[in-house]
């Protein structure tokens, strides 16, 4: 989901604070061009001020900070069901909560220091620039001027996402080509609509779309037959359709009409800190490459022979210290969190409800686009 | 001569029957009005029942009680709350026992029995399934209970009232939120603070605090020195030229920026709880305003006459008059406030109703539940609110009632 007016436009689909994201789009569409301009230029002034008052007050990284503080402050998302939810007692859980869990054990030894600030999609990128939170791990779609003007880092994607469409069978829809004359069920306000008209337009074709509030009523909608086809974020069709009164009658289309690449963000700026969380969020993918999992990581740093595996562990060279780590810190975090195969799979893939397929997230042996680079 | 004993009514002119014909069906357009609405209320009212009972989920509301209570606040440590309700429900049934025995306190009385009730109805549900708060919702209940008592047996305790409101209402504060340390009197800080909670707390806060200083607005508003009176128009117009939501935004991002601090030093609570009180004393302000106007100027000049000073006179004569003049106000303003606290999820906090509304529908359990769990929960909610605002408004008319306001 790509933003066109503000940034409140979020990345998960699932019905998370689309009434701020509805009011946001529509003032800052309404809003005179010029003026818009001098607010960018203002939120840029401030931006780069905290960033020159940052390095003016201390040369130290972020990542010192941190250590002497003892937590890790991360910006997480608690309404997205598998990405970031608040479970009954309190504890946030989900898949990008457990790369928050990840950086915290690699960076300090221990994955439960984290201060988690629960942020809803407008104030994500402003916690982040005031130096509210330390990273942001909130489903957070990786764009340029997300990269640019808002002025964040973004480290390597951790969950490749994409808008698609879920049908009936029977209604024999298998291309975009065949919603000629349909009617589309969407949330209104997201950058879901927008992708909808922008790629239907493009194409030619004619159909109604029908807008909803909420990703209840979006989907209610459409299986009281109101329409032939619900379209938000992949994952969320898919954690959506398992609720459906009859599952098997309905399918996901195999096409996407959006790029949406979900990953941890930093403030521009601190490029020690930013080294983290790319190398600690790549050495989740690494240890899934390699075999490595949570029950066998203390066997593989003991027994490993290969050269490669043995500086990822910190067992020879230097690379972690490199990296401003202690040279346990890739053991801690995979012992205590796991690697993405482990994370994937606990919250989106086999082990949750939702049973998700790896897909794009499959690793690139497997045909995906996960892939790390080397350490060393 | 002999009095004629005096008959009943003839029959059908009094009970259900005539009742209901005299209100309900004394034409033939009130009678079809009658059926047909009163058939709507009752399918209504059917059919809920119906779905509470049978076709609603309540599993996922009881998983999640404390979350909806406290938030993240540790679960090891809400002792400490519960305590603090006790404590606040001792004093207030001192205050209600005490007045008691002299005869008055019925609002206070009734406002104790109320939340006494309460905290009594979740002591029983305590004992058997709340492992955790059995004891403390035990000591609460005792505590409430004693407080009244006390009251109630020893009248000398009148001298100690104020002092014992005066040490219970910082202790109860300290309960809540710690001393320090690692022991069990360790600070649970304010980002762990929400639900219900957090929303007594603002509201709490906001009202007690946006009362005196809507007081002092308004009349610097009447005063004429032109400072005051200019500060005071220009505060009260510019808070209400924009919505809570606007000051809740401009609290959480300017006013660190403002302080040239970090947005850590001053946490969100603190930050939300300065624009809702500010956004309350500013209406606050105008309700005075609005009692003190309608006081005929004579009384003040009467005032002036007998020799009683300016502060005198707006002490003893103007303001007692004019508050009592404003009663439905400032407690329509009260329960509203209760209610806005809920615009608090802007700058990130966790009020009652965000967990219900966002929190708890977005846990992949909920998502278990066919349809979802955010009707169950609104219910529950809608419930919890009509609770506490329903008291504030018997409250009020019986304080109307007490001072005579419209009888003057």
């Amino acid at each position: 989901m790509n933003l066109h007016a503000g940034e409140a436009l979020q990345a998960g689909g699932v019905g998370v604070d689309l009434r701020e994201a509805r009011a946001m789009w529509h003032a800052a569409r309404n809003a005179p061009r010029e003026k818009e301009i001098r607010m960018r230029k203002l939120v840029t002034l401030v931006v780069a001020l905290s960033v020159v008052i940052g390095l003016a007050n201390a040369q130290d990284s972020l990542l010192d900070e941190i250590q002497d503080r003892g937590t890790l402050v991360c910006g997480a998302n608690a309404q997205l069901p598998g990405f970031g939810a608040i479970d009954s007692d309190g504890n946030f859980t989900g898949f990008d909560v457990d790369f928050c869990r990840a950086i915290a054990a690699a960076v300090l030894g221990d994955a439960d220091a984290v201060e988690y600030r629960g942020l809803n999609a407008a104030e994500r990128f402003t916690a982040l620039q005031t130096g509210e939170i330390d990273v942001l791990i909130r489903n957070t779609t990786w764009t340029s001027s997300r990269d640019s003007e808002v002025g964040a880092n973004f480290a390597p994607t951790t969950f490749y996402d994409g808008q698609g469409f879920i049908v009936r069978e029977a209604s024999g829809i298998t291309e975009l080509a065949d919603f000629e004359g349909t009617s589309i069920c969407v949330q209104s306000g997201t950058t879901t609509e927008l992708n909808l008209a922008d790629v239907m337009a493009a194409l030619d074709i004619e159909f109604t779309p029908l807008t909803f509030e909420s990703a209840d009523q979006t989907f209610g909608a459409y299986e009281a037959g109101q329409c032939d086809s619900v379209t938000t974020d992949k994952s969320g069709l898919v954690s959506r359709s398992s609720l459906l009164q009859n599952p098997d009658e309905h399918v996901i289309l195999p096409q996407t009409i959006s790029k949406e690449p979900l990953g941890p963000a930093v403030l521009h700026g601190d490029d020690t800190w930013f080294d983290v969380v790319k190398w600690v969020t790549f050495g989740t993918i690494f240890a899934e490459e390699y075999g490595i999992t949570s029950d066998n990581v203390l066997e593989v740093a003991a027994n490993a022979e290969a050269p490669v595996v043995r500086r990822f562990l910190g067992v020879d060279g230097e690379a972690l210290q490199q990296l401003g780590l202690e040279s346990d810190a890739m053991i801690n975090m995979i012992q205590q969190v796991g690697n993405y195969g482990e994370i994937f799979d606990r919250h989106l893939g086999a082990d949750s409800q939702f049973n998700l397929d790896r897909g794009l997230n499959a690793l690139y042996t497997d045909g995906g686009l996960m892939y790390a680079p080397p350490f060393r | 001569m002999q009095m004629i004993p005096s008959r009943p009514p003839p029959p059908g002119e009094r009970g259900l029957v005539a009742w209901a014909r005299r209100n309900l069906f004394s034409g033939p357009v009130n009678g079809v009005t009658s059926v047909v609405v009163g058939t709507l209320v009752l399918l209504a009212a059917w059919n809920l029942l119906g779905w509470v009972t049978g076709g609603a989920s309540w599993q996922p509301l009881w998983n999640n009680l404390k979350l909806l209570a406290v938030y993240r606040y540790p679960a090891d440590l809400l002792w400490r709350p519960v305590l603090a309700a006790g404590t606040l429900l001792m004093l207030t049934g001192l205050s209600a026992g005490l007045a008691r025995h002299a005869g008055k306190g019925r609002i206070i009385g009734g406002v104790y029995w109320w939340f006494t009730g309460l905290a009594l109805a979740l002591t029983a549900i305590a004992i058997p399934f709340w492992e955790s708060v059995r004891v403390a919702w035990v000591a609460a209940s005792l505590l409430a209970l004693g407080g009244y008592a006390a009251g109630r047996l020893a009248p000398g305790l009148v001298r100690i009232q104020t002092w014992a409101w005066a040490v219970g209402l910082p202790a109860a504060v300290v309960l809540v939120y710690g001393l320090g340390g690692d022991g069990p009197m360790e600070v649970v800080r304010t980002v762990e603070w929400g639900g219900f909670l957090l929303t007594l707390v603002l509201a709490s806060v906001g009202i007690t605090v946006a009362f005196p200083l809507g007081i002092l607005l308004a009349l610097g508003r009447q005063s004429r020195l032109p400072a005051i009176k200019g500060f005071s128009i220009g505060y009260i117009e510019l808070i209400r030229g924009a919505p809570l939501i606007t000051w809740l935004f401009i609290a959480s991002l300017m006013v660190p920026l403002l302080l040239d601090v970090s947005p850590d030093s001053i946490p969100a609570l603190t930050r939300a709880m300065v624009a809702v009180t500010l956004f309350a004393s500013a209406y606050m302000a105008e309700n005075v305003r609005g009692g003190l106007q309608s006081i005929p100027n004579g009384q003040r000049e009467a005032a002036r006459a007998l020799g009683l000073s300016g502060w005198q006179t707006t002490r003893l004569i103007v303001l007692p008059q004019a508050l009592r003049a404003v009663i439905p106000a400032i407690v329509g303003q009260a329960i509203g406030l209760f209610k806005d606290t809920s615009l608090v999820f802007i700058v990130g906090l966790f009020d009652f109703f965000e967990i219900g509304r966002r929190v708890i529908p977005s846990q992949p359990e909920s998502l278990l539940y066919p349809g979802g769990v955010l009707l169950e929960i609104s219910l529950f909610m809608a419930v919890v609110y009509w609770f506490f605002t329903y008291r504030m408004s018997i409250a009020s008319r019986q304080l109307e009632k007490e001072l005579g306001v419209g009888e003057r």
